[in-house]
């Protein structure tokens, strides 16, 4: 096998890398207050919708409640005391992310586990079948088969 | 190797039977329409101008000391329709009551057409717009029909989420009376 | 009367499944062909008496019979004639009825394709199961979910169908789009059922329903996108996909029949996944009928769970006997199903495959227990709880990205084994031009991981594709000196099974950029306008002209007129509008877009004006949605070109004649790669 040629994959490298730090540069967050009402909103159920979010349903109450945020974001509240009234008013069950406390650790932990095992499982079977020898055929092998022509 | 996938198939097969079981107690259930958790707690506050009143407004601190009623409805919802009859015989019954005092509060709808349902059907409680939602909100409503009972001392006594009966008022005053 | 030859046409449906299996069932076990041939005339029958049925109740709907407690439902003298017709599927009883009509379609249609091989066990067994499944949901319209009910009084109107229901043209298509798809599966299912009864669980039954698998697969695609283009396009709140319960429902299946198209191949070609192949069948069936029974059993709440019924304990029932039977069948069969077949090197396709099952299944499983906790809170705890497109976006994200990155990568591996050495030759420029696209999309505004990371590999997606039909149309040319498009057609007949795949990979990369650009370059906003006032958005400037009241026997419409302009180009007028039906109690709004390339103005009318001097209108400028639907189409594209048949080697002049290649259905026909 030829040198492995690293330069080049060290710069793609480089590049990926710094474009992916440019864009996650944290700039502290939504900071409007639109972008605020909306990431908060996002995660709380409008009270008359299936499971819509009160940022993106059209709805009366979904409108009130948005309005409601926006005056508590502009009352210089944080984003744990509005989501908390708004649990308050209304129910855990209101939250579109369920808490991960309690029976939580079912939705969030299972898959996670589930992937663990499912990930592990697979490259420790893939160790497993490099390391088994192949099958080679032996001279007994070979025998039979001549045999068996013969046979025929 | 014939065990380990024994018992993955047994583990799998068990693990789906109770997924199943589960999923069939709860056939028949509605999960997410109980409302909020406001009972035995302080009324929230509201502030509503009142329909056809020159301005007149009607908030809770004006209702201290009563056994007050609160229904949220509007003009355009079956159920608030259907029950209309029943606030309307409950009002009469008590309207001479100097300790009691009944609101109907009206969100998401045009004003117009609830002068026209409140005259088509002769309300004469007080009937207040909420046209941002605001009270709804601070009640923690997901709809309408739905009707509050508050004691004198400003305690939610009694809830309901469905259309009232008359029998459903009484026993939502008297929650209030006895709270 | 009418409700007489419907409930005739039911019963005549479920005695031809039952006559069908008892048949097939004797032939089997006296081994008499005679019999074999008869029972599977019986399928030919419950198509007609299925035809028969929908007929019946499409003649119902047509003519307004309102003696039909469905046709009072679901219809009204008002009703346009496309929303009577499509009134079919509008609730439950009927949508049974069109399950039935579709299966009925798909048995047939497989019992003419194997009738040469009317005798064969496989077959037989496989048409016993079809046949069964037939006999559950016609016996269920038999009983619990008639549709041909009657009404004690009958009503001089309907109720008419709900108006979500009859806003759009696409109902016609949405729903029978997805059953063609859930039904479909309902074949590669028989079949492996009876490949395990049978014992013949080699690699017969893949190849007998790859095509069926296919096609499956590809309804149910279209089906979603249609729901989500419906979405958007209809239901006005401006996105395209809810995370509602029901939409799960349609994807689950969806999930785990790309995961199984995937790995055929790994066992066609190494002859080992035959317990989890088999195990994604059963799955993937079953998760049709899992979906049916959240739909409408009233479990879950859902935009779409319009009534509640009883045949929730039917169809839990029916899931638990297939889940039940077809674990107990693989337990049985357990010892001979283990393969010595085994995977070279984690450096190949079928490495990337295996990989893709595991992702494909994860992300199944984590859509399935989303949808699921909130029963299993309630029922363990009594705690209610949401669960909402914040969980599926925080897990189903990293696993979407790390399946597009396999996706990409896949066809750079080759078979068996490689050397990293080849592969990183091979994946060195467009690993380069997925890089540029990152950078270029940060260049442009793009900011977060996800959207980066997906921009990233989709450039790198279509760079390895390009690559790989290059190499491929170069090789051929060089060959076989022939034009560009000669020797694309035949590099594509030549593995269609590649090259559709290829196609619709490329579908997938198309909704994958949409998807990113849509969460990252799209504004939203609310404003409230005075007659004649201008706002502007995004450098579109939109004027509230006035408002239009239209009223219909069908319902009230209040319209807001909207002039769109960007600079200087007057696009158009707009009228979003909210209508209220005399039957429901809240106004449905109906957004409108206009479509462009690269962004769509999307406006919907927030309140129902009172005065009409005043309105709160919705304005959002959501980037690239149009390509989301280019996508789904692309990958229908490839659908069908993956279904095309394999062109056989044809003779050049210098090659002595040889003889012909075997017929189709004995091989599994795949391929060559060429090298690089």
């Amino acid at each position: 096998m030829t040198k492995l040629r690293a330069w080049p994959w060290i710069a793609l490298a480089v590049v990926v890398i710094g474009a992916l730090f440019v864009a996650t540069r944290d700039d502290g967050g939504p900071t409007t207050v639109n972008d605020r009402v909306r990431s908060i909103g996002s995660e709380l159920r409008c009270p008359d919708c299936q499971s819509q979010s009160v940022a993106i349903s059209s709805t009366a109450s979904a409108r009130a409640v948005r309005a409601d945020i926006r005056r508590r974001v502009e009352a210089g509240q944080s984003d744990g005391e509005i989501k908390r009234a708004f649990v308050d008013t209304y129910s855990e069950s209101f939250l579109l992310k369920p808490s991960g406390s309690g029976l939580g650790w079912i939705v969030w932990g299972l898959p996670v586990l589930a992937f663990v095992l499912g990930a592990g499982g697979l490259v420790l079977t893939l160790r497993r079948w490099r390391r088994e020898p192949r099958l080679i055929a032996t001279e007994a092998d070979e025998a039979l088969v001549a045999e068996a022509r013969n046979d025929r | 190797m014939k065990h380990p996938l024994r018992w993955v198939t047994i583990g799998v097969g068990s693990l789906v039977a109770v997924f199943g079981i589960v999923l069939s107690t709860q056939m028949g259930t509605s999960p997410l329409f109980t409302g909020g958790p406001i009972l035995d707690r302080t009324a929230p506050a509201f502030d509503l101008p009142i329909l056809d009143a020159d301005g007149a407004r009607v908030d809770i601190s004006s209702l201290a000391g009563k056994s007050v009623i609160v229904n949220f409805w509007n003009s355009w919802c079956l159920p608030c329709k259907e029950e209309t009859p029943a606030l309307k015989a409950f009002w009469a019954r008590h309207a001479n009551d100097p300790d009691f005092a009944m609101v109907g509060i009206v969100r998401d709808d045009i004003t117009s057409e609830v002068r026209r349902y409140v005259r088509k059907e002769g309300l004469e409680y007080t009937i207040a717009l909420d046209p941002k939602g605001r009270a709804a909100l601070a009640y923690g409503t997901t709809g309408q029909p739905e009707t509050f009972a508050i004691s004198p001392a400003g305690v939610v006594t009694g809830k309901q989420l469905s259309r009232v009966s008359v029998n459903d008022l009484e026993a939502l005053l008297g929650s209030a009376r006895a709270g | 009367m009418t409700a007489a030859f419907g409930v005739m046409a039911v019963a005549l449906g479920t005695s031809a499944s039952l006559l069908g299996i008892a048949t097939l069932g004797l032939g089997l076990r006296r081994k008499d062909p005679k019999l074999l041939l008869l029972g599977r005339r019986y399928v030919y029958a419950l198509l007609a008496a299925a035809i028969l049925a929908v007929a019946v109740m499409e003649w119902a709907l047509i003519s307004h019979d309102f003696s039909l407690r469905y046709v009072a439902e679901n219809n009204a003298r008002g009703t346009p004639l496309l929303f009577t017709i499509t009134g079919l599927w509008a609730a439950l009883e009927g949508s049974i009825l069109l399950w039935g009509l579709v299966l009925a379609g798909y048995l047939a249609v497989m019992v003419h394709h194997f009738r040469r091989r009317a005798t064969d066990p496989l077959v037989a067994w496989a048409t016993i199961i079809g046949l069964l499944v037939a006999l559950f949901f016609f016996a269920l319209m038999l009983g619990p979910a008639n549709p041909f009910r009657v009404m004690s009084t009958i009503p001089l109107d309907g109720q008419g169908p709900n108006p979500l229901l009859q806003n759009h043209p696409l109902m016609a298509f949405h729903p029978p789009m997805l059953y063609l798809g859930y039904v479909g599966f309902t074949i590669p299912f028989s079949f492996a059922i009876a490949a395990l009864i049978t014992g013949r669980f080699g690699e017969g039954w893949l190849a007998d329903t790859r095509r069926s698998t296919l096609v499956a697969w590809g309804f149910l695609t279209a089906g979603i996108i249609l729901g989500a283009w419906w979405s958007y396009e209809v239901l006005g709140w401006g996105g395209f996909w809810a995370w509602d319960p029901v939409e799960n429902a349609s994807l689950l299946p969806w999930l785990t029949g790309s995961a199984f198209i995937h790995s055929v191949i790994v066992q066609e070609r190494r002859a080992m996944l035959r317990v989890w192949n088999l195990s994604l069948v059963v799955a993937t069936f079953s998760l049709t009928i899992l979906g049916t029974f959240l739909t409408r059993s009233g479990v879950l709440n859902s935009v779409h769970a319009f009534s509640e019924s009883d045949i929730g304990p039917w169809l839990l029932t029916f899931l638990g006997i297939v889940v039940a039977t077809s674990i107990g069948l693989i337990a049985w069969r357990a010892d001979g199903l283990r393969a010595p077949g085994r995977v070279d090197s984690p450096i190949s396709r079928e490495a990337a495959f295996l990989g893709n099952n595991l992702l494909f299944a994860g992300l199944a499983f984590v859509v399935l227990l989303g949808t699921l906790y909130p029963i299993l809170a309630e029922a363990l705890r009594n705690q209610q709880v949401s669960v909402g497109e914040p969980y599926f976006d925080t897990m189903g994200t990293p696993i979407g990205l790390t399946l597009l990155f396999l996706m990409a990568a896949a066809p750079a591996l080759p078979w068996r084994a490689a050397s990293g050495e080849v592969v990183r030759h091979r994946l060195s420029v467009p690993a380069w031009i997925g890089a540029a696209t990152m950078v270029v999309a940060v260049v442009l505004g793009t900011r977060g991981l996800a959207p980066v990371v997906a921009f990233g590999l989709a450039g790198f997606a279509l760079a390895n594709i390009t690559r790989t039909v290059w190499v491929a149309l170069r090789a051929r040319r060089r060959a076989h000196h022939e034009g560009w498009f000669t020797a694309g057609r035949r590099v594509v007949s030549g593995n269609p099974r590649l090259y559709g795949g290829l196609i619709v990979h490329t579908g997938v990369v198309l909704i994958a950029i949409a998807l990113a650009s849509f969460e990252t370059f799209s504004t939203r906003s609310e404003v409230r306008l005075e007659r004649g006032q201008s706002t502007e958005v995004s450098g579109y400037t939109v004027t509230f002209l006035g408002t239009e009241l239209d009223r219909s026997a069908q319902k009230v419409t209040k319209s807001a007129q909207l002039r769109l302009e960007r600079g200087d180009d007057v696009l158009g007028v707009y009228a979003p509008s909210i209508s209220s039906f005399p039957n429901s109690s809240q106004g449905i709004g109906t957004p409108s877009v206009r479509t462009g390339i690269t962004e769509d103005v999307y406006l919907t009318l927030v309140s129902s004006p009172s005065a009409s001097d005043r309105v709160t209108i919705g304005v959002a400028v959501n980037a690239m949605v149009l390509w989301l639907w280019i996508g789904g189409g692309v990958m229908a594209l490839g659908t069908v070109v993956a279904l095309l048949p394999v062109r056989r080697r044809e003779r050049t002049d210098d090659e002595p004649a040889r003889p012909p290649a075997p017929p189709p259905e004995q091989v599994a026909a795949v391929g060559e790669e060429v090298p690089a």
